[in-house]
């Protein structure tokens, strides 16, 4: 499939760990997506419960915000459903959302 | 006078990335805007940004809710979110969860892209981008087949000054 040259050769030297923030931060707002849904609930109820504005949340949703550990506990307990579950050497396969 | 034209420029499997493709430049706008933060510029780590959110664009779909709108209310004119630095500014235009096309941008010099003389072209470019488009699909001579734009994708427009 056709790609450009340009943007490929800037790729290779994209960091691996923005890379990789990017990824984790897209799992995070699919997860509270899929808990939306399931929950029928909009990002403005969400935006409700955690007592900030729609235009706050909407910008957390998109893919790049870096949230915090006190963020993601306050919607775990606003949306009664885990986010993030940290691997152990339990052998537990880690919960990835 | 300004002549453009709507230029495939990266294909994926859900998705597929368009450009502005200027009729005086020899690259598409998209290219244009990495090639004015090439590698090693105080950028960087926003151009990964940008380059990593594409990437998963292209695995996951121009979802709506990915996007940051910047044109006029439901015009499909977006720019991509960065949520370090929050200096890089890259434009582009949301027509379908399979088709996006992108603008230029720059850096971010005044508090939004209207007072920017830098910003605004680039804005104005996509948001009459979307009104033609908008116009041909109703009329027939374009048509937004799965991830494809099909049809005349040359365009013309008087150049705000």
């Amino acid at each position: 499939m056709k790609r450009s040259s340009i943007l490929e050769s800037r790729r290779k030297s994209v960091s691996p760990a923005i890379r990789q923030k990017v990824s984790l931060s897209f799992q995070i707002v699919d997860r509270i997506h899929e808990i939306l849904e399931m929950k029928g609930f909009q990002q403005k109820d969400l935006a409700v419960m955690l007592g900030k504005s729609e235009a706050e949340i909407s910008k957390w949703m998109r893919g790049t915000h870096n949230f915090t550990i006190d963020t993601l506990v306050k919607i775990e307990e606003a949306l009664g459903a885990p986010i993030l579950e940290v691997y152990t050497k339990k052998g537990k396969e880690p919960h990835l959302v | 006078m300004q002549k453009y034209s709507i230029e495939l420029v990266e294909e994926y499997e859900k998705i597929n990335f368009y450009s502005i493709h200027l009729e005086e430049e020899e690259l598409t706008e998209l290219e244009r805007f990495f090639e004015k933060f090439p590698e090693g510029c105080q950028y960087d780590e926003e151009v990964d940004v940008i380059l990593s959110w594409m990437d998963k664009i292209a695995e996951k779909g121009a979802l709506e809710r990915y996007f940051r709108p910047e044109g006029k209310y439901g015009d499909g004119v977006g720019v991509i979110p960065i949520d370090v630095g929050n200096k890089l500014r890259l434009y582009c235009l949301r027509l379908s969860d399979k088709i996006l096309v992108f603008g230029n941008g720059g850096i971010k010099d005044s508090k939004s892209w209207e007072e920017s003389e830098t910003l605004s072209p680039y804005v104005e470019l996509l948001m009459d981008t979307s009104r033609f488009l908008s116009s041909r699909v109703k009329n027939g001579t374009v048509l937004l087949v799965d991830k494809e734009i099909i049809g005349n994708l040359n365009f013309t427009r008087d150049e705000k000054k």
